[in-house]
């Protein structure tokens, strides 16, 4: 469990964090949204202790990370990927931090294999892949089996069999019963797999809300696409509906496909287009932050 | 104690840190031929800690430290500990081969 509490940062005048609040439940993989410089990193920094925050709480488990029992034990954390010595193996890298967080060399075994990493284990990761950087990377996170995975950018650098195996790994971590905080401004991928959204911008948090309510909650629309827009256009707006385009199409809200083709009938249009229409993930997120 | 042994393997397990052991016993070797051993051993066992702490920075992996051990002073102990361990096997084996050198010479 993570709760983030009125966290603010700030640097000499600069703002980094504002009041930011948000949790991460057990069980769901939460999505935490920005883009570049909106304050993400600087958040998971204080969260995972690297950083100390101007007032406010981030708290594991109910603690700050710095009084965990075992914080290997208990958090996993992906933070910057490629974080090793690159004239250091594969399985000496995990052997390494697994010393430092007391778990055993058939864990490490374990690991590479479940990371697909067993065949290059003896190849020193400065020549790793930035996909394969990312495997080792998850694969230092889970060392000590913690129950809480915090990951910035775990995506980076895989290829869409690599995403395939990342998502599948933090689904099975969550229906196991664990917390899982992602950060990314990877929308379209993060769609597929987060259950809880909190977006963030300027260090302020716009959203917090499941991911069915963002993607679906919005208002739905039509795409009409017809001979006469503007006759279209007028004869829609007539009834009440709102009414935008793009040049090519119509975005219509406020009117089911039923009536909207009753409409264009009545106006003897011709339609070739009709879609129903729910904005996505990435479009509430640009209306939130303004569309930078 | 789990910072240092990982401090400790790691350093034995890169090979620029034992290229630099080679060289820093190499150096207390010809600096036993001429009786101040201990003097280039210790300045050795010194630049070999540095160059692995500052690696640590340089590519960025002292923040998985950080994240095993928050408690940064317990860190910087294991870091001088296991330093002065590094210093102290290097400073015997230049020893031994500064005392096997004045014995072959008489």
């Amino acid at each position: 469990m993570i709760h983030i509490r009125q966290l603010t940062k700030t640097y000499g005048r600069v703002t980094a964090l504002d009041d930011v609040t948000f949790s991460a439940v057990p069980g769901r993989v939460t999505g935490f949204l920005g883009l570049n410089g909106s304050g993400k990193t600087t958040t998971l920094r204080i969260l995972l202790g690297l950083t100390r925050a101007t007032s406010g709480a981030a708290l594991i488990n109910g603690q700050p990370y710095r009084d965990l029992d075992s914080p290997s034990r208990q958090v996993g954390a992906v933070l910057e990927q490629g974080i090793s010595h690159p004239g250091q193996t594969g399985r000496d890298h995990l052997v390494t931090q697994a010393l430092l967080s007391g778990a055993g060399r058939a864990r490490v075994e374990e690991l590479l294999s479940y990371v697909g990493l067993t065949a290059a284990a003896r190849t020193r990761t400065a020549e790793y892949s930035l996909g394969m950087r990312q495997r080792l990377a998850m694969a230092t996170a889970l060392l000590g089996s913690p129950s809480v995975l915090v990951l910035d950018e775990p995506g980076n650098g895989l290829d869409p069999s690599g995403m395939a195996w990342l998502r599948g790994l933090l689904r099975e971590h969550a229906s196991n019963g664990g917390t899982v905080l992602l950060a990314s401004h990877l929308l379209a991928e993060l769609e597929q797999l987060v259950d809880d959204v909190v977006i963030i911008a300027d260090g302020r948090v716009r959203l917090t809300a499941p991911l069915v309510e963002v993607a679906g909650g919005g208002v739905p629309r039509l795409r009409v696409r017809g001979r006469d827009p503007h006759r279209l256009w007028q004869a829609f707006e007539r009834v009440g509906a709102t009414v935008t385009t793009d040049g090519r199409h119509l975005y219509v809200s406020g009117l089911s496909a039923e009536d909207a083709g009753d409409i264009a009938l009545h106006v003897r249009v011709p339609v070739y287009e009709l879609v129903p229409e729910t904005p996505n993930l990435e479009e509430v997120f640009l209306n939130l932050v303004g569309g930078r | 104690m789990s910072v240092l042994r990982s401090e400790l393997y790691r350093t034995a397990t890169l090979r620029s840190s034992r290229l630099s052991l080679v060289v820093a016993a190499a150096v207390g070797l010809v600096a036993g031929w001429f009786g101040a051993w201990w003097l280039l051993a210790g300045l050795g066992a010194l630049a070999v800690a540095v160059l692995t702490t500052v690696r640590r920075y340089r590519h960025r992996s002292a923040i998985l430290v950080f994240l095993g051990q928050p408690n940064r002073l317990r860190v910087l102990g294991a870091k001088c500990l296991a330093a002065a361990l590094v210093a102290v096997v290097l400073a015997v084996v230049s020893e031994v081969v500064a005392l096997l050198t004045s014995l072959t010479t008489g």
